[in-house]
């Protein structure tokens, strides 16, 4: 096991002879701890952290506080030369004025942390690499029916298409999603499957930890399984290999493990939870997906390696020519515009979230320029109030090279302890990443703070340096003696421009992300005043799965699903139990068809779902026209959401009439309307509502696909799960209650990703407009301070206090004034950026750039009123006196 | 004064506890934790590089000294002038308690 990286960065902290007597037991005392620590780490880990940097400052600095003692004792040692003097000089310094130092440190390591720690997530998301052979010949086909805007899955017969009509893929395979029973290993489990054609696993080109891959001419029910699942449900045993288990009750035997950290990724998340591969077998419910062909046995999701040489471009010509073909065959394929689009697998992967990346890392670097505009400021601040000190230097003889570089020495000195502070903070920080980023985040491997990332920071820290320490290291060059030492009159007016140039540079970046921070908080509350149509509070959720091996479909299966339904009715203290497939705000698995009678034209759009009559109430969707199901209707009954009644016969009642669906693949059957539902929104809360057709449960329920039981309760889940568990049991001992919890927390997952940016982009607007007001406030004060006897002059002249606090506010406000307006324009060129992630809200929004801009306003007027304040305060009498 | 003491600078707890484990015999750096540890019920755990720390400079100042030590490990023990530091230290606390207890100020053991 190695050490982390930040052992041996904080030892570099340490003298060399340190290092080579002590590093290594400090490495392995540190390895020791953590791994004895289990979920303490959290804590343990800046523990550690922190005795190390302390303790390796305090050893640094000791020949400095000997030094220090020298002088007091009074045996001055002479003086200092060379570099090693002007560090000992610049830390001297620094310590003396403690608080600049402190707010310094402060705001650089705020600056570099925030800038790290999501560094390192994006470095895990976008950067690394995917870890298959060769990936960037990867490439994923994604189907698409172009006309009702739906992605779909390719049947297995396509996939045979594919693969003979293209050449410019050295190997093309498809991958199923399903969840099945996992039995023969411990307790009942669901787990997710992959149903991969032979050559998928070999493809990626990772070696399995044990075992073999599937290959061409294995039996039925071969399997590769997970690193997590051989940990979970066969606690690493090395005998694993050749065991059998049952797969929803069916012999499967497990030929291979597969590395941890080894993830199959298709896009928008799909794959990654995948338990075990299952090679192709003929069993299925409507015959053989393998060779079957056509729009109603799509399952899979494909995933080819390019030829060495090809391109995407030849990849896409000859999938053209394919689907060209399909389209001819297939009637519903030339009405729906099936289209298949070749892209780079990364690209699918992290496509969707680089521009979001991008975006906050964008904002968070806005915040580390204004930290440095910032410290930059108070350094040349201070730079000016120490002209006299310089002056008097380079007075005596001291070279201007050596003036100026023992300025750059105190950036440096600042630059290298806030950065060091930073990457502390960033490494802290990211330990909370995995709790509050949205699951579908695709990152690969671990977010941590590693090489590249350091590397990043390191960069930051040179960056930090040169932009904050060079204007202080001229000005101070520039000091002229004579000018300086001749009288007492005020110093460091020449820097006021640059100053207020910095402040306005302040005040414009932050207003800009403070409008973006606006314009994301006014989306999500649009998001959460959308209409969902449906009630998520007190309801919960478990999916079971029962297997098709034991169940006959659809009767048996039916029969069962009321039996749950009806046993957890009857629990105590729940009020209402229903029955759906799928989720309500998930998508159904593919587009499916409804022609209204009488209508050329398909409805298009409709989802399928199944349900039954309780479900209705349970989750509180309102009936609107006509009645719910009941025993002793025939199965060709159907109910439609409000949208498909508006949409089939407008104005009129959609009760009685006729529509044509194809539920399950066995062509097109007539489906009586017999009630009319409220709409229900689909996953994406941003589109309108998905027209969808229930159909009843009794009639027509899955087998091997999960299907999900709502409980509308006000227990507790600690209270409720375990009685739920007995009433699964109770009725099939081999089928797992899987995946509960509540439906809100479900729902909330929806809009996770825009909480997300939403919860980073304000933080990051929150520090810099704080940064930026500090900066104000400084800069104003400093400026009160170096006109302190103009003003004594003034009020001592008659001009009322009141004039001078006008006049100083004046200056505040007017810096303020001009950020406002730079960073306004600003914000409308950088909108675009925004556009993709908002919902309900113009980039533009006028009242968000007035609020932002009102509120940035005022707080500057209290940033700049406070000195203005003390600027009417100044006594004349004292001030003059003082001359 | 004890050679390369400064007058002001104190010993801290920490090389306190290490020059009093190291005066009942010798111990390397884990050794000397637990011997901390257990001499104060865990009331101090020292880490890494507070105890590393302490130990290179004490070892720089002629305090205690390496031993060729078996294994991968480096033992030390207490020197001569690391033993009057000490006995100055101990001396220290000592008067103080002392004057606490004739001034009827200690607490009562609990």
């Amino acid at each position: 096991m190695r050490s982390p990286p930040w052992v041996a960065l904080l030892l570099r902290l340490y003298p060399d002879e340190f290092r080579a007597g002590h590093g290594a037991e400090v490495e392995e005392w540190i390895r020791e701890e953590l791994a004895s620590a289990g979920p303490r780490r959290l804590w343990v880990r800046p523990r550690l952290m922190w005795d190390l940097l302390s303790a390796g400052v305090s050893l640094r600095l000791r020949p400095v506080r000997r030094g220090i003692w020298a002088a007091m004792s009074d045996h001055g040692n002479g003086r200092m030369r060379g570099m090693m003097g002007d560090l000992r000089l610049a830390a001297r310094g620094l310590a003396r004025s403690s608080g600049f130092t402190a707010v310094v440190v402060a705001t650089l390591a705020l600056g570099v942390g925030l800038n790290t720690a999501l560094f390192s997530v994006v470095n895990a998301v976008l950067f690394r690499p995917l870890g298959y052979e060769e990936p960037d010949r990867l490439t994923y086909v994604e189907a698409r029916l172009a006309n009702r805007d739906v992605r779909v899955t390719v049947s297995g017969g396509d996939l045979t298409d594919l693969r003979s009509g293209v050449s410019a893929f050295e190997t093309l395979e498809g991958m199923a999603s399903i969840r099945q029973n996992l039995t023969g290993a411990g307790l009942p489990r669901q787990v997710q499957v992959g149903w991969a054609s032979p050559g998928f696993l070999e493809m990626l080109g990772v070696a399995p930890e044990l075992g073999r891959v599937h290959r061409e001419g294995d039996p039925p029910g071969t399997v590769v399984i997970s690193h997590a699942l051989w940990v979970d449900a066969f606690g690493r045993s090395p005998s694993v290999l050749g065991s059998s288990v049952r797969l929803d009750g069916y012999p499967a035997t497990i030929v291979g493990v597969m590395p941890a950290g080894f993830r199959v990724r298709l896009p928008r998340g799909l794959g990654v939870d995948t338990d075990l591969w299952k090679n192709p077998d003929s069993f299925w419910q409507n015959g053989d997906i393998w060779t079957s062909q056509g729009p109603e046995f799509g399952l899979l999701r494909l995933v080819g390696r390019l030829a060495p040489g090809a391109s995407l471009a030849d990849a896409q010509s000859g999938v053209d020519a394919v689907v060209a073909d399909l389209r001819a065959r297939y009637d519903s394929f030339e009405v729906d515009g099936l289209d298949m689009r070749v892209q780079s697998l990364r690209e699918v992967i992290v496509g969707d979230v680089r521009p979001t990346l991008l975006l906050l890392l964008g904002a968070v670097g806005l915040v580390l320029l204004i930290a440095c505009a910032n410290v930059a400021n108070l350094m040349a601040v201070r730079a000016g109030s120490r002209l006299r000190e310089m002056a008097i230097r380079l007075a005596l003889g001291s070279p201007r090279s050596r003036v100026g570089r023992l300025m750059l020495m105190e950036s440096l000195v600042l630059a290298v302890v806030g950065t060091g502070l930073g990457i502390l903070l960033a490494a802290w920080a990211v330990e909370l990443v995995p709790a509050f980023a949205p699951a579908d985040l695709p990152v690969i491997g671990t977010v941590g703070v590693d090489r590249p990332v350091l590397g990043f920071s390191a960069a930051l820290a040179v960056l930090t340096t040169l932009l904050v320490g060079v204007v202080p290291a001229v000005h101070a060059v520039r000091a002229d003696p004579s000018a300086e030492l001749g009288n007492g009159r005020a110093v460091g007016v020449s820097g006021s421009r640059m100053r207020d140039g910095l402040v306005v540079t302040q005040v414009a970046l932050s207003l800009m992300l403070l409008i973006g921070a606006g314009l994301m908080t006014t989306s999500l509350a649009r998001l959460h005043s959308v209409e969902v149509g449906f009630d998520p509070e007190s309801v919960y959720a478990f999916g079971v799965a029962i297997p098709g091996s034991h169940y006959d479909w659809p009767e048996e299966a039916g029969r069962f699903y009321r039996e749950v339904e009806a046993s957890v009715a009857a629990l105590p203290g729940v009020a209402s139990a229903g029955v759906i497939w799928p989720m309500p705000f998930s998508s159904s698995w593919s587009g499916n068809h409804a022609v209204v009678e009488g209508e050329p034209v398909p409805l298009g759009l409709a989802e399928y779902r199944l349900a039954t009559e309780a479900y209705f109430q349970t989750v509180g969707v309102p009936l609107v026209d006509g009645r719910l199901y009941r025993d002793g209707d025939a199965a060709n009954v159907v109910l439609v959401s409000a949208s498909v009644s508006e949409r089939a016969w407008p104005g009129h009642s959609a009760v009685g009439r006729t529509l044509q669906a194809n539920p399950w693949g066995r062509g097109m059957e007539d489906f009586e309307v017999i009630g009319v539902v409220g709409d229900v929104r689909g996953g994406d809360l941003r589109q309108a509502p998905d027209p969808t057709l229930y159909f009843d449960a009794r009639h027509w329920s899955w087998v091997d696909w999960e299907v999900h039981v709502l409980a509308r309760t006000d227990l507790d889940a600690t209270v409720l799960l375990p009685e739920l568990r007995q009433v699964v049991a109770d009725l099939d001992a081999d089928v797992p209650l899987a995946h509960p919890g509540w439906l809100s927390d479900s729902y909330a997952e929806q809009t996770a990703s825009t909480r997300f940016v939403l919860v980073l982009l304000g933080a990051f607007a929150l520090s810099a407009g704080v940064l930026a007001l500090i900066g104000l406030y400084g800069v104003v004060s400093y400026a009160v301070g170096l006109r302190r006897r103009e003003f004594g002059v003034r009020i001592a002249l008659g001009s009322g206090r009141a004039g001078v606090q006008r006049m100083v506010l004046r200056r505040g406000l007017a810096l303020t004034g001009t950020g406002l307006v730079l960073g306004s324009s600003g914000a409308v060129v950088l909108g675009d950026v925004l556009d993709a992630l908002l919902f309900g809200v113009s980039t533009t929004d006028p009242l968000t750039y007035a609020t932002t801009a009102a509120l940035l306003a005022v707080a500057a007027l209290v940033a700049s009123w406070m000195p203005a304040w003390k600027a009417a305060q100044v006594d004349p009498v004292q001030v003059l006196r003082a001359e | 004064m004890p050679p390369n003491r400064n007058p002001r600078d104190l010993l801290t707890p920490a090389a306190l506890h290490i020059l009093l484990s190291l005066a009942e015999g010798e111990l390397h750096g884990y050794g000397i934790k637990a011997a901390v540890e257990e001499r104060t019920g865990g009331q101090l755990s020292l880490g890494p590089g507070t105890l590393y720390e302490a130990i290179h400079r004490m070892d720089a100042d002629g305090w205690i000294e390496e031993v060729s030590g078996k294994g991968r490990r480096r033992n030390y023990r207490i020197t001569a002038a690391g033993r009057t530091v000490l006995d100055d230290e101990l001396r220290r606390l000592d008067e103080i308690v002392s004057y606490a207890r004739d001034a009827d100020l200690m607490p009562e053991t609990p």
